[in-house]
């Protein structure tokens, strides 16, 4: 049976020319992928080579060698690989039709920020950090709720991996209070 | 029989500290089984830097109970809000929640629980006879023959979960890729180093797992609303009668069976088996007609079949090294962080693991009938969490479990990044599940094929002088070409019931 939300090659406007067998979006994947493995190839004639009896018959760039180029091939089928899923009435855009929402940058970007900055804040700070900003900025407002969560969860995780598990995290600005 | 190993795996399971620590998995199990969106893969990865300073055998069955108890954990908000905590539990959710509609919820739970324990018992004994047998056969491989298996793991990606058997292969082979990272064991020369020291020793597989499977799924949910679910408010515990029992044994046998098999299939999951066994209950049924209405037989037949994959999935994971879901691509990293080496040896070497992960399930299966069904509401409130603390807890989870592991920051880098790649990743049809996979089996594939090609002398189409290389080079094959050739099959038995 068809996929109630399969569409045909260029139901999209703007999407999908209905003349080319070459899905937009996947050619733009297949490329992004076919470029790491030309990067990739690349870097495998620069590893050091080792004397036919040190190798054993195995120099270390064969075996990656070997996966990059399956890959590429595969990589290559990529972009046709729509035409045979619209036969058997798969979308395989359905996840990908809707554009991610800014929250998702804005939380990818709060996500390196607070791992950037742990280093010099300390793992403890850092977490609190974590467990503020994010409900904050997921658009959580419940005051009462947030500060003692905020202070609470982190403490307990830290508490538990330090003590339990003789974790040492990094100190950070704090951690002469701890020593 | 080894009686001294199946003393000591019991032994080592039952004393106090690890049956406690087993409930703890199991409470944890249910209870990310209840919540939509968090996984048991996702958990088994979270609670890996937990279990480092624990005995090896507690740890693995630990997580091995926690796998158990997430797969029935679904079926609970599957049953009472019709939001399957779980994929395998979508298939519960058809029957299960029309049950709890018309004020049958307490019944419909008594089955999903009792279906579970059966199906998850019944399948343990089929696990503890198949385990060990497989394994025996598995230890006269040479390099070449593991070689030929692992290729066929690997080729089982094709067909794990997704739309996409071409992306499922792409994704397992980049995850090959990345277990290259490092000095090469043959010749110790740096590969893909990029001149970085912490590189030398290559990325290692917890904190990817934690950042593909948790960070990736918190970025998925930072855009999802929180949505407002229809509860059924009175949830009675109430066990099947004798006529439930009488009409559901032989749905819980058959699924057994079904999943059992299922699982034990490398890279198939607990999801195929849920919905393999919900079409069987059906095509079985005296009342077929009651099924997406409330019957019980369709919320036996899958509960029956995902528990009993989840001991078959840890048969080829135990035996040959090869994980048969997701979940137990996990436990397979977790037992080779734990230092044991997976697959026929791991018989040899640490048969005591085998009955200490099948009295670990045992107990498992017995703790969720009680804790599940006497918590049964107590669960279907864990979804009220709103997901603004829940993916924040998640978060510091997960960057205090990778730190943990080795104590360097630079795991964490590596999770956020293995997280914000697999959500991109995720976007375009490239599951988490094919690329740990291919990140878990990567060392072994290369090891043996490595050690085949000295045998024989650069001479790869000696690969075919072993008749075993040949059996599953013929499988591979097969499973490559599995998906198109199932469209033709079809075709032509469609063309041949057409023709009079």
């Amino acid at each position: 049976m068809r996929h109630p939300s399969a569409r045909r090659a260029g139901d999209e406007p703007g999407h999908r020319p209905a003349s080319s067998p070459l899905h937009p979006v996947d050619r733009v994947v297949a490329l992004i992928v076919l470029a790491i493995c030309a990067f990739l190839i690349w870097r495998t004639f620069l590893f050091a080579q080792v004397p036919a009896s040190l190798a054993q018959n195995v120099q270390p760039g064969t075996f990656p060698q070997l996966l990059l180029y399956l890959i590429a091939a595969l990589a290559l089928l990529l972009p046709f690989e729509h035409l045979q899923k619209r036969k058997q009435g798969i979308d395989i855009d359905s996840d990908r039709r809707e554009r991610p929402g800014s929250i998702v940058y804005i939380t990818a970007v709060a996500l390196l920020f607070v791992v950037g900055v742990m280093p010099w804040l300390g793992t403890y700070l850092g977490l609190i950090l974590a467990a503020l900003a994010l409900p904050l900025l997921w658009g959580e407002r419940r005051w009462k709720i947030l500060v003692p969560y905020a202070l609470l969860f982190p403490t307990v995780l830290f508490w538990l991996f330090a003590s339990g598990l003789q974790v040492t995290f990094l100190p950070g600005i704090i951690g002469h209070i701890f020593r | 029989m080894n009686i001294d190993a199946i003393l000591t795996g019991v032994q080592l399971i039952l004393t106090p500290t690890s049956i406690l620590l087993i409930l703890v998995s199991v409470l944890l199990g249910v209870t990310v089984g209840a919540l939509p969106g968090l996984s048991s893969t996702m958990a088994v990865a979270l609670l890996l830097p937990f279990t480092l300073g624990l005995d090896p055998v507690v740890a693995i069955a630990m997580m091995a109970a926690l796998y158990c108890a997430g797969t029935f954990g679904g079926s609970i908000t599957a049953i009472l809000i019709n939001a399957p905590g779980a994929p395998p539990a979508v298939a519960t959710a058809l029957d299960g929640y029309p049950l709890a509609q018309r004020g049958e919820a307490g019944r419909a739970l008594g089955v999903a629980a009792i279906a579970s324990v059966g199906g998850g018992i019944l399948s343990l004994f089929i696990f503890i006879a198949a385990a060990p047998l497989l394994a025996s056969v598995a230890l006269s491989f040479r390099p070449q023959e593991y070689f030929a298996l692992t290729l066929f793991g690997l080729s089982m990606l094709a067909s794990i979960s997704g739309k996409s058997s071409l992306r499922n292969l792409i994704a397992g082979f980049f995850g090959v890729l990345v277990s290259t990272v490092g000095i090469h064991m043959v010749t110790g020369i740096e590969r893909f180093t990029f001149g970085t020291s912490v590189l030398y020793e290559g990325i290692d597989f917890v904190p990817v797992l934690i950042g593909i499977f948790a960070i990736s799924e918190m970025l998925k949910q930072s855009q999802a609303g929180d949505e407002v679910m229809e509860r059924i408010r009175s949830v009675a515990l109430r066990l099947p009668s004798r006529d439930d029992l009488r009409r559901i044994w032989a749905t819980i046998l058959r699924s057994t069976g079904i999943g059992t098999i299922i699982g034990i299939l490398p890279a198939e999951g607990t999801t195929v088996a849920a919905i393999m066994g919900y079409n069987e209950a059906k095509r079985w049924s005296k009342h077929p007609e009651e099924f997406g209405k409330g019957s019980i037989e369709g919320v036996a037949g899958p509960e029956a079949a995902n528990n009993a994959g989840t001991s078959g999935a840890m048969v080829p994971t135990l035996a040959l090294g090869i994980p048969g879901s997701g979940t137990t691509a996990v436990i397979l990293a977790a037992l080779i962080m734990h230092g044991f080496r997976p697959g026929p040896f791991l018989m040899r070497e640490n048969p005591e693991i085998l009955y200490a992960i099948f009295t670990a399930m045992l107990i498992a299966n017995f703790a969720f009938l009680f804790i599940g069904l006497l918590g049964a509401k107590v669960f279907s409130m864990i979804t009220l969490i709103p997901r603004t603390f829940l993916w924040p807890s998640v978060f510091c989870f997960a960057v205090v479990g990778a730190f943990a592991y080795q104590q360097q920051m630079f795991d964490v880098w590596v999770m956020l990044i293995a997280g914000l790649v697999g959500f991109l990743a995720l976007r375009h049809g490239f599951g988490p599940a094919p690329f740990v996979m291919g990140l878990v089996l990567g060392e072994l594939i290369e090891k043996n094929w490595s050690q085949s090609m000295i045998i024989f002398n650069s001479d790869w189409t000696r690969f075919f002088d072993s008749p075993i290389c040949n059996l599953f080079f013929v499988m591979t094959a097969l499973s490559l070409s599995s998906p198109f050739l199932k469209p033709v099959i079809k075709r032509l038995f469609k063309r041949r019931s057409v023709t009079p």
